[in-house]
């Protein structure tokens, strides 16, 4: 475990921001441990990132962001439903209407509704007390109440816990008034920025992560960070590697294909572009648009009808080409002349699609010359080379920095002569494929901090996932002979109450049978007793 | 309201104290390495190990209640026990069988591809890193590649819990119980003639137009017959 430090406070304002953006690259190549990025680019990288994925959530189809939904459910209390949802659904039908049960359609009927009754009895027995149980580890991982590091999430709270703890301030503050939904927002927002910036600072000037244990602040031990350091670098060198993978097979696959077909079928494609480019100088919307706002003086009303007209040129555009696609596949054209053209439809506005076209002409221009297929991939081979080496250069610096974290170095700048390099003097120098700029030094450092935050954050979260669900397995399992019990009781209890002819109908059956079965087992009884006199006197 | 009740004596040495021991426990940690490492089978089958656990659980009750229960008639009792043993083993195997088929690497990718494959090709992915505003194709690549693999993983999850815990639980084995309940039935009753003799009247019992008077025939002549038999098998023996 970490070392005990001192007690934190966590009210805002009191966490300084690092700031010292803009340091050029010499400056701070002399200072010693100094920073050169503002911690809240990192934070800002969160940011940018979660937009960046609910962006494109928003515009995939509606079943990714069910498929989303879904994901954020996993765990006990999912697992419950599910089961209790073919429980309730699902096997009343196959009890009902099996065709191969020989028992009488009324028995089958009251057999069924057992499977609802007891699926509901789950959900309340088994569900209902691990919603509060899952809820009270969240809470506790969140305030610091686990001592150690595993589930405690007190270094980047979740978002929800954030907003509650907030909102409850404020209702102190204010007679238990709401706080508005916008200050809210802010006040989380803050909050996490002033979290992540605590993690940079703390990273950087201390080689260490810090979190509250039961209100002391402690350090993550050297063990913990160099596990978690050596984590991040794993996973960037697993992502790099399987980026190489699809330039190679892939991408080089694709590239070869491509290429080849504008060597052998430039013509057709030239054909297919230059009826696109005819359709693209028609602006009818646009000169509309532009004619319209002759005199208008409200810049910010002209650029609004402006981007409309260039929507609506663009969709006939795009019409265009969507039907030319389909004349294709209906007379049985080449698919990768559809390929090319679907390409082409994806770019989202008039000035990409040129800027498109352009490439393509350069490229059709580029592999129309040659003269043969192998002349085709080699050509092309080269140029995925190109970007395999790049990958293989950030392979080899990023396998120098798991060495490095291996043997104990730390992550903070070290920039002293005469002194070895930090984790991050080397990420920031050496992890640069086109050349080294302090744009691009400062853009290393951000990735690389976020990568490192970003997986602390995460391996807490997975951790309350994971214990969660362990705690989830064992109490549903203690809870289930209390369930049990539950429906024996309430069972036939709701059969007399909601079906009384078939709980009645159900109870004659059985009385008869059981009268039938005790006549029978006295004249079987009698059988046998003769039957032993027989072999007796025989 | 939890901060201020963990201040709590009691809590603290019911709650937290033990909360804190499970959550720094050997197999506690092992299970979240294996949710850090994001092992999608591990997860899944640990969902489904819960959910076999609790009907292996309710099958032991299901046969310790039906043994014990004197509402049914004493000589179906066993019978009934062994039904319901046969139901829940069938449905902890059938379970376990359709885990390990569907989270098979290449069954889930033949599903995600079937379903997804149009949400995650290469010209989706150009048409969304067009339309999508981002600072660098790397960025893109990154919420691209990270949305990828969490639907596989949503995906993967979702398909074996349903399968095994919706149509392999609730639709197999109701069919196949049903004729698994006769071989049961075979099975334990086939061993001696007294219990075979015993399970045909059973089943004339049970048999919609079952008289008394016909069972007592039925009966009437099995006696005969194992009597003949056995004169016959003594007139041999004294021959011999």
């Amino acid at each position: 475990m970490g070392k005990v430090v001192g007690k934190i406070d966590m009210d805002v304002g009191k966490v300084s921001n690092i700031s010292f953006k803009g340091t050029s690259a010499k400056a701070a190549s002399e200072a010693v441990s100094e920073a050169v990025i503002d911690a809240k680019d990192v934070y800002d990288t969160f940011v940018r990132r979660k937009e960046l994925s609910r962006q494109l959530l928003k515009s995939m189809p509606k079943s990714m962001s069910i498929m989303d939904k879904l994901n954020a459910l996993s765990g006990e209390v999912p697992n419950i439903c599910i089961n209790a949802l073919g429980t309730a659904f699902v096997a009343p039908i196959f009890i009902k209407y099996n065709f191969l049960s020989k028992t009488d359609e009324d028995t089958r009927t009251y057999s069924a509704w057992r499977q609802p009754i007891s699926a509901v009895l789950a959900v309340i027995t088994q569900a209902g007390i691990l919603v509060p149980i899952n809820k009270m580890i969240m809470h506790a991982s969140n305030e610091g109440m686990f001592v150690k590091l595993p589930c405690n999430k007190t270094m980047l709270q979740d978002e929800k816990h954030i907003a509650a703890v907030e909102q409850k301030k404020y209702k102190e503050r204010n007679n238990g008034a709401k706080m508005p939904e916008k200050e809210l927002k802010a006040a989380v927002l803050e909050r996490r920025n002033e979290q992540i910036s605590k993690m940079v600072e703390s990273l950087k000037k201390n080689n260490t992560i810090e979190y509250t244990a039961n209100g002391e602040t402690v350090r993550m031990s050297p063990e913990e960070i160099k596990d978690v350091l050596a984590s991040t670098t794993d996973g960037l060198i697993s992502n790099i590697k399987a980026n190489m993978t699809r330039y190679s097979e892939e991408k080089l696959q694709f590239k070869v294909q491509r290429a080849d077909y504008y060597r052998t079928n430039h013509k057709d494609v030239v054909a297919e572009f230059e009826a696109v480019e005819k359709q693209l100088a028609v602006r009818k919307f646009s000169d509309e648009a532009e004619q319209k706002l002759v005199g208008c003086k409200d810049l910010e009303f002209i650029k609004k009808q402006k981007d409309i007209a260039a929507r609506k040129d663009h969709e006939v555009v795009l019409k265009s080409i969507k039907a030319r696609i389909k004349q294709l596949q209906k007379d049985g054209k080449d698919g990768e002349l559809v390929e090319i053209l679907k390409d082409l439809s994806c770019k989202p506005d008039n000035k990409s699609m040129r800027l498109h076209l352009k490439k393509n002409y350069e490229a059709i221009q580029e592999y129309a010359g040659l003269s043969s297929y192998k002349a085709v991939f080699e050509e092309v081979a080269k140029k995925v080379a190109e970007t395999i080496e790049g990958a293989e250069k950030e392979l080899r610096v990023l396998e120098k920095v798991k060495g490095m974290i291996k043997s104990g170095k730390d992550i903070r700048f070290v920039r002293k002569a005469g002194t070895e390099d930090g984790i991050l003097d080397v990420i920031i120098r050496e992890l640069n494929v086109k050349g080294s700029n302090e744009k691009v030094e400062v853009k290393n450092e951000i990735d690389f901090l976020y990568e490192v935050i970003q997986k602390v954050a995460k391996n807490a979260d997975k951790n309350v996932k994971g214990f969660t669900q362990s705690v989830g397995l064992v109490v549903s399992l203690a809870m289930l002979p209390f369930t049990c019990m539950l429906l024996n009781y309430l069972y036939p209890k709701f059969m007399n109450v909601a079906f009384p002819k078939l709980a009645k109908a159900k109870k004659e059956k059985t009385d008869n049978q059981l009268e039938k079965n005790n006549q029978v087992a006295a004249v079987v009884q009698s059988i046998d007793a003769t039957t032993t006199k027989q072999e007796v006197k025989s | 309201m939890i901060s201020s009740v963990c201040n709590n004596k009691i809590i603290n040495n019911c709650v937290i104290k033990p909360m804190n021991y499970a959550a720094n426990h050997k197999w506690v940690s092992n299970i979240c390495t294996q949710f850090r490492n994001d092992n999608i089978k591990f997860i899944t089958g640990m969902g489904l190990t819960s959910i076999m656990l609790k009907d292996g659980l309710g099958c032991y009750m299901y046969v310790k209640q039906s043994l014990n229960n004197k509402k049914i008639p004493e000589d179906k009792r066993k019978f009934v026990a062994a039904l319901d043993l046969a139901n829940g083993g069938l449905m902890i195997i059938l379970q376990l069988v359709t885990f390990l088929t569907i989270s098979r690497d290449s069954v889930q990718k033949k599903i995600f591809n079937k379903l997804f494959e149009t949400v995650y090709n290469r010209a989706s992915r150009k048409g969304y890193q067009n339309l999508l505003e981002h600072k660098s194709g790397k960025e893109f690549a990154k919420v691209f590649t990270e949305s990828h693999s969490k639907s596989i993983k949503t995906l993967g999850m979702l398909t074996s819990l349903v399968a095994a815990a919706i149509i392999a639980k609730r639709v197999f084995v109701p069919f196949i119980a049903t004729p698994l309940a006769e071989k049961t039935k075979k099975y334990l009753y086939g061993k001696d003639d007294k219990n075979t003799a015993r399970e045909s009247t059973e089943s004339k019992l049970n048999a919609p137009k079952t008289d008394v008077v016909e069972i007592k025939k039925d009966k009437e002549a099995t006696s005969n017959q194992n009597t003949s038999s056995k004169l016959l098998d003594g007139y041999k023996s004294q021959k011999a």
